[in-house]
């Protein structure tokens, strides 16, 4: 029988919510779901039907031990660490998806993990890091004239990224993505090298692609380092990187 | 879930606007039920308690976005619980063990005989329609289906669980897939 557009499209919406669509492929898909508005309708019809099996008692609830509220309390900003979770007024809690702290000061590029080479030509801007969670669907990913490739591997951390120019503008396209433990993002910086401060450069994608907002002396990008940091939701506040993961010397070499 | 649907989308409105009280409500009316799909899925309670902490950050964060033709509350938040799992089963890998799990009830899932599909004839609408779908397909791809659902499993470990070919569990999968949404929606 021959399979119809719809039925793979069907098939594989359906993979992906029970999980058997995994690794490149189910990365793939993600992407093109972001694109897709039949596919993301495809997985919520897929969704509903078989979500509807938790209502009918196949998985027995179990009550969760109390330290799961207190610390989803801590996490959203709830002032009261409510012990009991019908006493949980809070003042001030976090609805946004950003949370204020500070962190250390320094990029320990000596300490952490140099995977990868790379040069890019990029425009010359000097505009403000973008931190918003909008993903740009355009251009297509094999639009994108790849310059360099970051990755993640180990210690927990599985990502990466491509980044390159499109039609004079920087971009970060997310390769393949293992959302780290916890609630976080990885932040993107240039490192001049000496002892000037780190430019963050965008937050890393989940999915999809993301234009990099690049500061005019780090257009030739081929002096300093690339760096990733894990940040708390919406990425570093205070202008400094949390903890680096990895760091990506620049050369003219390409 | 015994709460109904009307109460869950009040309180997933109100958590939109930031009311913690109505978000304490919503906790206390679901996280036994997505703590113990969490359970059955990682077979670990750190990974389970960890994934529920993220499903509720991600659930009071992302209520606004929340809506009712999404299916009901229970979908869309054990929508967000599975996806969860799904990558902290894969991203930890090497450290899940099938073997040595720390629930001690067996998978939920109606390869159990514990589980009788046909008992809930007289619940309405979708949930009865999946349930006389999933009683019309081949044993083999209802199992594997609902392993992959409800355990988490990949291909290579449904083929090791059911001890069939690597080939013939996708093909189990897939068909299955397929007679369910023809089922589903005829």
């Amino acid at each position: 029988m021959k399979r119809t557009d719809p039925e793979i499209r069907s098939l594989l919406a359906a993979e992906y919510v029970i999980g058997t669509l995994t690794g490149g492929a189910r990365r793939r898909f993600e992407q093109q779901m972001l694109q897709s508005k039949p596919l993301q309708e495809e997985v919520q019809r897929w969704e509903l039907h078989l979500a509807t099996t938790l209502d009918d008692g196949v998985v027995s609830a179990v009550p969760p031990p109390a330290s799961a509220w207190d610390e989803i309390a801590r996490r959203i900003g709830m002032e009261s660490r409510a012990s009991s979770v019908t006493k949980g007024q809070p003042t001030n809690p976090i609805k946004p998806q950003r949370r204020h702290r500070r962190r250390r000061i320094g990029l320990a590029l000596a300490a952490s993990i140099v995977i990868a080479l790379v040069v890019m030509v990029l425009p010359n801007r000097v505009d403000q890091p973008v931190v918003d969670d909008a993903v740009v669907q355009a251009p297509d990913a094999e639009s994108l004239q790849p310059a360099a490739r970051l990755a993640l591997d180990g210690a927990g951390h599985s990502a990466e990224w491509m980044v390159g120019t499109y039609d004079g503008e920087a971009y970060v396209r997310a390769v393949s993505f293992v959302p780290p433990a916890g609630e976080h993002d990885y932040e993107l910086w240039w490192v001049a090298g000496g002892d000037a401060a780190p430019v963050s450069l965008c937050i890393l994608p989940k999915t999809g692609m993301r234009p990099m907002q690049v500061p005019a002396e780090a257009a030739g990008l081929d002096v300093g380092a690339l760096a990733i940091s894990l940040e708390a939701p919406g990425g570093s506040t205070d202008g400094t990187p949390g903890e680096v993961l990895a760091a990506f010397p620049l050369t003219a070499a390409r | 879930m015994t709460t109904d649907a009307e109460n869950l989308q009040r309180l997933l409105a109100a958590t939109a606007d930031g009311d913690t009280a109505a978000f304490s409500e919503l906790y206390r009316h679901t996280s036994a039920h997505l703590y113990g799909l969490l359970l059955r899925m990682l077979r670990r309670k750190d990974l389970a308690e960890e994934a529920l902490q993220d499903c509720y950050v991600r659930i009071w964060q992302k209520s606004s976005s929340y809506a009712a033709e999404r299916g009901s509350p229970t979908v869309w938040m054990a929508s967000i619980a599975r996806y969860r799992a799904l990558d902290l089963l894969r991203a930890r890998r090497p450290e899940f063990s099938e073997t040595n799990p720390e629930t001690s009830e067996p998978p939920a899932t109606h390869i159990d005989h514990a589980v009788d599909i046909e008992r809930d004839v007289d619940t309405e609408g979708a949930l009865d329609r999946l349930h006389n779908c999933l009683g019309e397909l081949a044993s083999e791809q209802r199992d594997a289906v609902m392993l992959a659902y409800y355990e988490g499993f990949t291909h290579p470990e449904l083929a090791s669980r059911l001890d069939a070919p690597l080939g013939t569990v996708k093909s189990w999968v897939r068909r299955g897939l397929l007679r369910l949404r023809e089922c589903l929606e005829k």
